[in-house]
């Protein structure tokens, strides 16, 4: 009980600070939005300062002092409104965020658990019959293809397999044809414009999975309790999974939970690669744009969920680990 | 005596490939049932080497060269996959040297008793439950601490808890490899005290491999000493004790304490190091040679075999094979 007090004090802490200074950057940062948007609707001429004024008024720019911005901002993270993004000028940043997110939870958060699971069944395999051959074909062709830069790789898939060959669609998150409702037909193209971006993720991201499990399992396996387990006589396959991978797993399970945190602010690279229409699509527009509101949106729902993992992991340790949670004593 | 329970014979045991370490040299070894045998040693002699070679734990880069190990009547070298499985813990158990890494981190101590009688054993769940309560209860270990995890037991009743372990299936052959070593001193007494209490109503076998010969002396029923991957003398532990024959011996004697007459004895230590077991730094005569104060001419050039000196006696050593033996 006093391990879960101090998880959730802990909790608490950083999401303050960290909202704190999801506050303070933007407004630290130079230039300011609404001269942007002119710029961007008349081109390059003199702004007059009615106009201006007009526009911070319509995009409710505050120029009250930051203490009573950050009460402001406080009251707004609480009711989630974080008032209308500049870029998609009169859509609120709540709208895009939520139109934004099942693009990138489902599709990220798909490749990530696969991956996972993937590469970590692959170490066990690797670190068990380590040496042979299958550990010489697995771990060697993984790191491989987790070496090269993953711009480049998802470039050059969407080269060759889109562009070239014209297998799979080549951008989008499904066919501008059809318009996002729930049916087969929307469904099927939006699968089918998955393929390709998974693909990528899941290839270049198994690698590590697969050298984290076996690097652990191969230290694992040189455990005492192991030789002794071997020396009980216990079947093989209890070893390798009961005794092994199960000790070894851990450390892949904290990098999982986190990645599963990071899955929520998308995978900037491969949004932008295949115009995927998720939230790191996203994030690199109201960069682009100088969209504090939907920046500081954005970086808000990240934070909470990199948080709420790291939470959710230091309370699975106590189930998966018994000696993190040492009240047990006896 | 009738067949011996265990026979090692020439046994070589090299770490790397042939011109590797020659951590074992043709042992030659016979275990009767239910005899205690101490095998004694500096660091680095191989004693650990034989025991698990013995267990057939050994993993590469070491490897058996040569010899062969009978172990109840059929080749214990022999024996692969379900028939390995089943001769290990049903016959021939061990206990490691850190109790501590032994057991599973993860595991309750009954589970990691329970997986055991699971795969060797068709008792029911009621019956190993009652197992583990008696096993524990046996080396005076409380039952509350079987759902326990081991870190959240001492040093010593982990050391317990290794020993009821190897004693679930009731196996003819416990190798015990340090198992005290990394306790105190009082520790390591109430856990040998408990060891040779359990040994008075069971009767099985040990190899108990340990460094401390004043401690295996009081403990064994029968003592094999090792040196540069070779036993060097093997004799009862009285006889041992009042009799040495190997200058080795002889010399490990001196720098044992013993509480009741440590004034009659001078203690010395032994100058030198153990020999490098490389196969090219392996001279021609005894591996002793360069650290003995009794060797002659004879013991540079020429390696001695071990060879009987009495009726339950065995040295390898070119100065006591000249005396004659004492009635």
């Amino acid at each position: 009980m006093r391990y879960l007090t101090r998880r959730v004090a802990f909790l608490i802490g950083t999401l303050w600070v960290a909202l704190t200074f999801n506050f303070l950057i933007p407004r630290m940062m130079p230039g300011s939005p609404a001269e942007t948007m002119i710029a961007n609707f008349h081109g390059k001429g003199q702004i007059n300062p009615n106009a201006l004024h007009a526009i911070q008024i319509m995009l409710g720019i505050s120029t009250a002092p930051l203490w009573k911005q950050y009460l402001q901002y406080w009251g707004q993270v609480l009711q989630f409104k974080f008032g209308i993004s500049y870029t998609y000028f009169p859509y609120t940043v709540t709208h895009m965020i939520a139109q934004a997110l099942p693009y990138t939870l489902i599709l990220v958060g798909a490749c990530t658990v696969i991956s996972f699971v993937l590469g970590t069944s692959l170490g066990i395999a690797a670190a068990w019959w380590r040496g042979g051959r299958f550990d010489a074909t697995a771990t060697t062709a993984l790191n491989f293809s987790s070496a090269f830069p993953y711009f480049w790789f998802a470039l050059f898939a969407a080269y060759w397999v889109s562009f070239r060959f014209h297998w799979l669609p080549l951008s989008g998150a499904f066919s501008s044809s059809i318009s996002p409702m729930f049916n087969w037909t929307f469904v099927s193209s939006a699968l089918r414009h998955a393929i390709l971006p998974a693909l990528t993720i899941v290839i270049s991201s198994m690698g590590g999975w697969l050298l984290g499990m076996r690097n652990n399992m191969i230290s694992t396996l040189r455990e005492d309790y192991i030789v002794l387990a071997e020396a009980k006589g216990l079947r093989a396959s209890w070893i390798a999974f009961r005794y092994a991978a199960r000790n070894a797993i851990l450390p892949n399970i904290t990098g999982f939970a986190m990645a599963l945190g990071f899955v929520v602010s998308g995978s900037l690279v491969m949004e932008t690669v295949f115009a995927y229409p998720g939230i790191g699509y996203l994030l690199v527009n109201a960069v682009g744009n100088e969209d504090y509101p939907l920046m500081q949106g954005v970086f808000l729902i990240i934070v909470l969920a990199v948080v709420m993992a790291n939470f959710v992991v230091d309370l699975l340790y106590v189930f998966i680990d018994p000696r993190v949670s040492n009240e047990g004593r006896v | 005596m009738g067949t011996p329970l265990l026979d090692v014979h020439n046994l070589t045991v090299v770490y790397g490939r042939t011109d590797g370490v020659y951590a074992v040299r043709d042992v030659n070894l016979t275990l009767h049932h239910g005899e205690f045998l101490g095998l004694v040693g500096e660091s680095g002699c191989g004693k650990s080497t034989l025991a698990y070679a013995i267990a057939r734990l050994i993993k590469p880069p070491a490897h058996i060269a040569q010899g062969t190990v009978t172990f109840r009547e059929h080749n214990l070298l022999g024996l692969h996959g379900e028939a390995l499985r089943h001769e290990r813990w049903e016959h021939l158990a061990v206990v490691l040297q850190s109790g501590m890494n032994a057991l599973n981190p993860l595991m309750t101590i009954e589970r990691q008793f329970f997986d055991v009688m699971s795969q060797h054993t068709r008792w029911p769940m009621s019956k190993q439950r009652e197992r583990v309560y008696e096993l524990l209860e046996m080396v005076h270990v409380e039952r509350r601490f079987a759902s326990c995890y081991p870190h959240q037991l001492s040093g010593g009743m982990k050391q317990r808890v290794a020993i009821a372990l190897s004693m679930i299936l009731e196996p003819e052959l416990i190798i015990m490899d340090e198992p005290t070593t990394a306790l105190d001193v009082v520790v390591q007494r109430t856990i040998l005290d408990n060891l040779m209490e359990i040994r008075k109503a069971r009767e099985f076998a040990v190899i108990f491999v340990s460094h401390d010969l004043g401690l295996v002396l009081e403990i064994a029923d029968r003592v094999a000493v090792m040196y540069a991957g070779e036993i060097v003398e093997a004799q009862p532990a009285e006889q041992l004790y009042a009799q040495p024959l190997h200058p080795y011996t002889r010399a490990l004697l001196k720098s044992v304490a013993d509480p009741d007459d440590i004034r009659e004895r001078r203690f010395s230590g032994l100058p030198g190091h153990p020999p490098d077991l490389h196969l090219d730094s392996i001279g021609p005569g005894c591996p002793f040679y360069p650290r003995c104060t009794e060797h002659e001419d004879r013991c540079r050039n020429e390696k001695p075999t071990l060879s009987p000196m009495g009726p339950e006696s065995v040295v390898s050593c070119w100065i006591r094979r000249k005396e004659p033996v004492d009635a």
